[in-house]
C-alpha cells in the first residue's frame, strides 16, 4: 500500500519540547528557532535534576495534553549529565518517560560522545553548529521515522541502526527466532 | 546467563507524536513523511543570521570568564579545569554557529586539551596559555576566517608551542 502524500506542513502548535541546555545564549537561540517552526511550548532548564522533576510532573501520569513530547538535551559539560539524563529516562517505570523521543544536541563531535549518547538511548543526534535546516530535519526524523525500541541484554532504546530497509543477511545479534519477541503497542 | 537474559524484544510503538501534528489523526499512520513549513525554516534561519551581531559581545564576555577560570587553574584550583572546558566549549559552539572558523579552531583545541591537562605540569600550563594568547588576539582583532594572513601566523604560534611543550 502506498502511503498517502502528506501535503500540509505539520502543525506543531500542540507540541511541547523540553530543552536541557546550560548555555543561556543557545537556549534563547534554539527557543526562538523552535517557535518559528510553530512549536507550541518550549520549556527549558539548565539543570538535569530539574529536568527530571519536570518530566515526572508532566509525563508521570496518564497520557494527557500537558505532556512533554520531545526531550532535547545537550551533553551538559564535562560531567556529561545529559547522557545520564537519557539513561534515567530510558530506565523509568512510566512508559510516557521511558519511550520519550530524545534529541541529543552537542558541540562535542567525537566518536566516543556520539556512541555514548546512542548507547544511552537517544533517538537522534544533532551535531552543532545548529542550522534551521538541520534542526528541522532532526525533528522530522523523530516524527516520521520513529525507530522501534529494542530491549536486549545491556541495552534499551531506539534501534541503533539508521536504515530501516529489510535486512537480507543473517541476523547475527539474535541467536534464534526463539530469542526474539516482537511487541506492537495496542491502541 | 539464563535463557531469559538472551532475549531480544523489539517494540513497535504507536506514533503519538505524528498523530499530534497532522490534521487527520485517524489516518496518521497511513500518511507518508511530512514537512515543516519551508517559510518557517527560513524564518528560523533568519533568527541565527540576525543574531550574528551579538557574537562579538557574547564571545568577549565568555572569553572574560575563561580568562578568570584560567587564572584560577594556574593557581592550582582543580575545579577550574571544568570551567575552562565549559567556557571553551561555549566559544566553540558560538564560533561554529556564526562561522568564526579561527576562533572555533582555537577554542576546540583548548577544550580538547583541557580534557587531559595536568595542572601541575608547567609545560601544560604554557600550552594552555598559548591558547589564551592567540584567542585574545583573535577576539580583539575580530579575525573570522581560518585562512586569513594573520590567522596562519597565530595558528603557527600555537602549533609551535604545542610541538615544543607537548
Amino acid at each position: 500500500m502506498n502511503a498517502a502524500v502528506n501535503q500540509e506542513p505539520y502543525a506543531l502548535s500542540g507540541v511541547r519540547i523540553l530543552l536541557v541546555e546550560e548555555f543561556p545564549f543557545m537556549v534563547a537561540l534554539m527557543t526562538s528557532m523552535l517557535r518559528e517552526f510553530g512549536v507550541g511550548q518550549v520549556m527549558s532548564t539548565d539543570n538535569v535534576q530539574h529536568a527530571k522533576r519536570l518530566l515526572v510532573d508532566h509525563n508521570g501520569g496518564h497520557r494527557n495534553t500537558k505532556m512533554i513530547d520531545i526531550l532535547m538535551t545537550d551533553l551538559m559539560g564535562p560531567s556529561r549529565a545529559g547522557v545520564e539524563l537519557v539513561q534515567w529516562a530510558r530506565s523509568h517505570k512510566k512508559d510516557t518517560v521511558k519511550y520519550l523521543p530524545i534529541l541529543f544536541a552537542s558541540a562535542y563531535t567525537s566518536l566516543e560522545v556520539v556512541e555514548g549518547a546512542r548507547d544511552a538511548g537517544v533517538n537522534e543526534i544533532l551535531m552543532k553548529p545548529v542550522s534551521a535546516e538541520k534542526l528541522a530535519q532532526r525533528l522530522l526524523y523523530i516524527i516520521d521515522r520513529p525507530r522501534p525500541f529494542v530491549k536486549a541484554p545491556g541495552f534499551f532504546g531506539p534501534d541503533r541502526r539508521r536504515k530501516v530497509e529489510e535486512f537480507k543477511g543473517e541476523e547475527k545479534r539474535i541467536r534464534s527466532t526463539e530469542d526474539l519477541t516482537v511487541v506492537n503497542e495496542e491502541e | 546467563m539464563s535463557e531469559k537474559d538472551d532475549e531480544v524484544e523489539i517494540i513497535h510503538r504507536i506514533n503519538h507524536l505524528k498523530r499530534k501534528v497532522v490534521a487527520d489523526t485517524k489516518r496518521a499512520s497511513m500518511l507518508g513523511e511530512g514537512r515543516i513549513d519551508p517559510d518557517a525554516i527560513e524564518r528560523a534561519q533568519a533568527v541565527i543570521d540576525d543574531s550574528q551581531d551579538e557574537y562579538l559581545d557574547e564571545v568577549e564576555s565568555i572569553f572574560g570568564d575563561l580568562t578568570k577560570a584560567w587564572s584560577e587553574l594556574k593557581s592550582g584550583e582543580h575545579q577550574a579545569v571544568n570551567q575552562v572546558q565549559v567556557y571553551s566549549n561555549r566559544i566553540t559552539d558560538l564560533a561554529s554557529t556564526y562561522g568564526f572558523d579561527l576562533m572555533r579552531y582555537f577554542s576546540k583545541s583548548l577544550r580538547d586539551f583541557s580534557e587531559r591537562i595536568d595542572i601541575a605540569n608547567k609545560n601544560h600550563i604554557t600550552i594552555g596559555q598559548a591558547h589564551l594568547d592567540v584567542m585574545m588576539i583573535t577576539v580583539h582583532e575580530k579575525i573570522k576566517e581560518e585562512d586569513a594572513p594573520k590567522a596562519e601566523e597565530l595558528k603557527a604560534v600555537l602549533d609551535q608551542a604545542i610541538k615544543k611543550y607537548g
